[in-house]
């Protein structure tokens, strides 16, 4: 069999599989009734209703796809070691890395199905909210599609982690907390870094922790720069200079993660 | 069947506990206080990259909690912790209009808390410099507290570059450039304001202070009215109501009295920085500092 051909194959299987998994059928139920709350939820805001019914549906789509992608990605790699489910398929004639692209593809396609499903139940909320705000400042909907973008870049890469620390990890424990630290971490390092370069620490920030630091900012996945919310909350001009480059920062760390992680599964003792 | 029995019995007892809560709820009320809350940096870290809901939750509680303290409870609000909340929001999403629209109807009245309010708005301005809200709130601050007109016309004509519509900004501006009328320029100012909010809580707090300033016009066109057809200001403004100028002496709506000063200004009994006093004066001047001391007010 043709590897790629192969690595497509699994793709293909890991969708439908996902697809069925009732974990994202019964989170996708959660992510349609946040959706609806939108119309509640912005309601009690003073004076920009739709404005918070932006930030309230981005901020429910990027929490509910990062989940989504981390429970499957779990499922993808660390339970099927745990279990030997996978076992059957590595007997076949394909390399672990293909088999790990595969497995990558079918988890992107999955977010890709998602978050495209999310973002149109918050599309309908803010629409709702528009439809009885007096508000007659326009949606911007280039940016909220950018927006959208960032968050599907963010799920891919904290897949890629997951798939990463699968193919180290014995159990699914370690995958699950180490990816929810990247989470952290990621999202994080730019505030800190920030807060240190403003001078704002004074004498508690010392050369070794201002190292630590700065070693952290450029070594974890920067997370605040594909988040590209307050731009579609607030109508911000974003250049596609600013858009095209945090995608490829994430596509191009997504790539490494892989890489690594193909690396290490290809080497491993099954 | 059986389940089914069990189940109605129980949803029964459920509502019967239902019925009886709010009267429960009203007798043994818990204190109701304001959380602290964690560094804005601690904030970002735990929204895990949704510090703009994050802004917009702390803000939504800060107005919950006003809500509740001052117009169900009628209870005093912790309104340093308030300030430091919003302020926190604002560190979280500085773009949030919600929160400085909220901050300036809460503390624009309390003279001590304008500085820091000052600040929040100007925080406001950087991130939002196509608003004309918050020029408008940092004229009327300078103005009404801080007594300071130019600085307030200066705040007003960046309104008025902002939204060239709004005829009110230029009119106002050359209003506060002629001392004399600060009430009538104080009344339309927060009929503007009360017109626009529609959060309940603040319109009746900002209500309350309307009814204040409309009385204290009144007394001003009297004395005004007096002095012109005696020649003589009056000694007190029990002589407007002797002479006919007004049917009665007006209650201040805040508990005061009012009484008028021998340069013949009307001034208040009631004490209106409310409980901003335990506030570090950090920043204060000097002259508010002063007016915490003293129970007599200027209104505004």
């Amino acid at each position: 069999m043709n590897s790629f051909a192969g690595s497509w194959a699994i793709g293909l299987a890991t969708f439908k599989g996902g697809m069925r998994d009732r974990l994202i059928q019964s989170l996708l139920m959660a992510g349609l009734l946040f959706l609806v709350s939108t119309v509640v939820f912005s309601s009690f805001s003073m004076r920009q209703t739709v404005e918070v019914a932006i930030n309230y549906s981005l901020s429910t789509v990027q929490t509910l796809t990062i989940l989504i992608t981390l429970f499957l990605g779990l499922n993808l790699l660390a339970r099927e070691i745990e279990t030997r489910a996978g076992h059957g398929v590595l007997s076949q004639p394909i390399s672990r890395t293909h088999y790990l692209l595969g497995k990558f593809a079918g988890l992107a396609l999955l977010c890709l199905t998602v978050t495209a499903f999310l973002s149109l139940c918050a599309v309908a909320g803010i629409l709702l909210v528009k439809l009885g705000s007096q508000d007659a400042q326009a949606v911007p909907w280039a940016n909220f599609a950018i927006a959208v973008s960032g968050i599907l870049m963010i799920s891919l890469l904290l897949g890629a982690a997951t798939l990463l620390f699968s193919a180290v990890a014995t159990s699914a424990i370690l995958p699950f907390l180490a990816t929810i630290a990247i989470w952290f971490i990621g999202q994080s390092t730019q505030a800190v870094k920030n807060y240190l370069d403003a001078d704002l620490a004074g004498q508690t920030a010392t050369p070794a922790l201002k190292a630590i630091i700065t070693g952290a900012y450029y070594f974890f996945p920067n997370l605040s720069l594909l988040d590209f919310k307050v731009y579609a909350i607030y109508s911000l001009p974003v250049s596609a200079g600013q858009a095209c480059y945090a995608l490829a920062y994430g596509l191009a760390y997504t790539a490494v993660l892989l890489a690594v992680a193909g690396g290490i599964f290809k080497k491993r003792d099954l | 069947m059986k389940h089914f029995a069990v189940a109605g019995l129980l949803a029964a007892v459920l509502a019967g506990m239902l019925l009886a809560f709010p009267a429960l709820h009203q007798s043994r009320q818990a204190p109701l206080r304001f959380p602290l809350l964690p560094p804005a940096l601690a904030l970002k870290a735990m929204s895990l990259g949704n510090k703009e809901l994050a802004a917009t939750l702390i803000f939504y509680n800060a107005q919950f909690y006003f809500g509740e303290k001052y117009a169900w409870r009628r209870e005093a609000p912790e309104y340093q912790r308030l300030f430091a909340a919003l302020d926190r929001a604002t560190d979280l999403d500085p773009y949030n209009m919600d929160c400085y629209y909220f901050a300036q109807g809460l503390f624009s009245d309390i003279t001590p808390a304008i500085p820091v309010l000052n600040r929040l708005l100007e925080k406001g301005m950087q991130h939002r410099p196509n608003d004309w809200y918050l020029p408008f709130f940092l004229s009327a601050n300078h103005y009404f507290q801080l007594k300071d007109p130019v600085t307030a016309s200066h705040y007003l004509q960046k309104a008025a570059a902002i939204n060239p519509d709004n005829a009110i900004f230029a009119s106002l501006s050359a209003r506060m450039l002629y001392q004399g009328n600060q009430t009538e320029a104080a009344i339309i100012y927060l009929e503007g304001f009360i017109k626009e909010t529609n959060n309940p809580a603040v319109r009746k707090k900002l209500l309350l202070r309307l009814r204040a300033l409309t009385a204290i016009h009144l007394l001003e066109n009297g004395v005004a009215g007096f002095s012109k057809k005696e020649g003589r200001p009056p000694r007190s403004l029990g002589e407007l109501v002797t002479a006919g100028q007004i049917k009665k002496i007006p209650a201040d709506p805040y508990g005061g009295t009012f009484y008028l000063e021998e340069t013949g200004k009307v001034y208040t009994t009631s004490k209106l920085t409310e409980n901003w006093k335990n506030m570090p004066t950090n920043g204060a001047t000097q002259k508010n500092r002063e007016s915490l001391e003293t129970s007599k007010h200027r209104v505004p």
